[in-house]
């Protein structure tokens, strides 16, 4: 348990930290959420293939 | 060329250029901010602490904004190149898996101890996990090679007339395949190159204003020499992917030449008009006289390999591919009404599959990829890539002479280097996958017959979209690699 603590640490202290990163974060973020949200879900399905036709 | 299939493949290599544009930086600047960590770690000079911490930080701004870039070229293998990812999708998506499960892992845990464990971890572990990033980033470069690499020379598969697809059989012989060994020496030492230009160009800039003068002549040396590394790496690769070509894809390397007509003397041109007499037989054959097919050849007449092997015309191709579609479709239609003429059917498909892709084409001439833009993307490459590997020459040379400051000229060619490296990527890139047409599957699949059956208007409002978002994103990042750049005092 304390080496997973001593991680989770590791991670909060280091973004907590983050100075230019944070404007990464925000582009990575904005840019996650149009990739996933609005192109995979509205624009990206799936096409059932037609080869066997 | 229909509209959909326009449309779909604009997209796609739009979003592949896109790609492009952050991948080389990530694989070259990534290894000369580890070199820095290194030479701080070895010597304990904090000066190289806080070298690479800077260089470091660009690779962080180019990282962020390019993560995920490659995500949406997934997105449309699914939905724009359905038949394509159904028809390969067992041996293709095998690689890509493997990229996100193995490599993207590795970099996402090791770039985290890369930025947050300057102060929290020793300087040895701190300087495994800087290489470890990038050697992640270098394994997830193998593996999109291997895939890619597939499409070029697809091996170690075989067509099942069950499931219409293409199944794998030998894994080893698609991960290691000598024409994924070549692609990724090839493209990996080219970002080698990216990243060493956009070090000596930012530091010429420093020198040019005038500041960080000690920090920009030292990071040109390192860099040059990672450059010149890659610069040695990169050729000898192209000449053993020339060779590899000249097997695999003769029309591709025929398109690159211009080449009509074939020979035992095929000259190599330099710009239409002017030849070196035999020196395309040497860079495909390593033979003075060794025989290279031209488009003629391969379209209209046949010829023998180098390696003796009788090599069919594109005619006699497309009329044999037809026979194998044909008996496919009768086999698919009776085999569950008439299983012994399904039979039959099945014999005379295996008799001709291994033209079952030409079946899809209507003429010789649909064989022959864009010539003008396979040439000039060509020359384009390997003219800006040498105009590179004589800044990386002038750079070293410099600093011998302990001359890097005065020297305004070289300077200003360093800044135009930047342009000209990131066009040089692209470029080879156009070779590829232009030169490949029309195939998606070299010999297999057509890319025609790869494209799924959307209307236009969808390929049209995903690429306007992802146009608009991705142009602000690639603003964004160069605005902040800018400031970052121009705020930096060493």
């Amino acid at each position: 348990m304390q080496i997973l603590r001593r991680i989770a640490m590791f991670y909060f202290e280091g973004f907590r930290q983050m100075t230019w990163g944070r404007q990464l974060w925000v582009i990575i973020l904005i840019k996650l959420f149009v990739l996933f949200a609005i192109l995979r879900l509205f624009f990206f399905q799936p096409v059932a293939p037609t080869i066997a036709q | 060329m229909n509209e959909l299939l326009f449309l779909s493949r604009f997209q796609f290599a739009l979003t592949a250029c896109y790609h492009w544009l952050f991948v080389p930086l990530t694989l070259g600047l990534g290894i000369v901010m580890s070199v820095m960590e290194t030479l701080y770690v070895r010597s304990g000079d904090s000066f190289w602490k806080r070298t690479a911490q800077f260089w470091q930080k660009l690779f962080g701004i180019n990282f962020a904004v390019g993560v995920a870039t490659g995500i949406i070229l997934e997105f449309e293998f699914g939905t724009n190149w359905s038949n394509y990812s159904w028809f390969v999708g067992d041996i293709f998506g095998a690689p890509l898996a493997i990229e996100g499960i193995l490599a993207f892992f590795m970099e996402a845990t090791f770039i985290a101890l890369m930025f947050f464990g300057w102060e929290k971890l020793s300087r040895r572990a701190h300087l495994a996990s800087t290489w470890l990033t990038v050697l992640g980033a270098t394994i997830s470069a193998w593996w999109i090679l291997v895939a890619n690499s597939w499409m070029q020379h697809p091996v170690g598969m075989e067509f099942n007339p069950e499931t219409v697809r293409n199944e794998m059989l030998d894994f080893f012989a698609v991960a290691f395949s000598p024409t994924a060994v070549i692609k990724f020496a090839h493209t990996v030492l080219s970002g080698w190159m990216t990243g060493a230009v956009f070090v000596i160009a930012v530091s010429c800039w420093f020198l040019l204003k005038r500041r960080n003068v000690d920090m920009a002549k030292r990071s040109i040396k390192v860099a040059a020499i990672v450059g010149l590394i890659g610069s040695l790496g990169c050729m000898g690769a192209g000449d053993a992917s020339g060779v590899d070509i000249a097997k695999t894809q003769p029309m591709k390397l025929a398109a690159a030449e211009g080449l009509e007509q074939g020979s035992n003397a095929a000259p190599f041109s330099i710009v239409p008009g002017v030849e070196i007499p035999h020196m395309l037989s040497i860079l495909a054959t390593h033979d003075f006289n060794g025989f290279v097919p031209g488009i003629n050849d391969i379209t209209q007449s046949g010829y023998t390999s180098q390696q003796g092997e009788t090599v069919k015309s594109g005619a006699e191709k497309i009329a044999e591919g037809k026979l194998a579609l044909k008996a496919f479709n009768d086999y698919r239609q009776l085999r569950k009404t008439d299983p012994a003429a399904a039979e039959k059917a099945l014999e005379e498909f295996n008799a001709h599959k291994s033209y079952f892709g030409y079946g899809y084409l209507s003429s010789p001439e649909n064989l022959v990829p864009n010539v003008p833009v396979v040439y000039w993307a060509f020359r384009l490459m390997i003219g800006l890539g040498s105009f590179v590997v004589l800044i990386f020459l002038l750079a070293l040379w410099l600093g011998y002479k302990q001359q890097l400051e005065r020297f305004k000229l070289f300077h200003y060619a360093a800044l135009l280097a930047l342009p000209c490296v990131y066009i040089a990527g692209q470029c080879g890139w156009i070779v590829a996958e232009v030169g490949r047409q029309p195939w998606a599957i070299q010999g297999l699949l057509p890319v025609n017959a790869g494209v799924s059956s959307l209307s236009s208007g969808h390929v049209v409002a995903t690429t306007c979209i992802f146009a608009v978002i991705f142009t602000a994103l690639l603003v964004a990042e160069i605005r902040i690699m800018l400031r970052a750049i121009r705020e930096y005092q060493a």
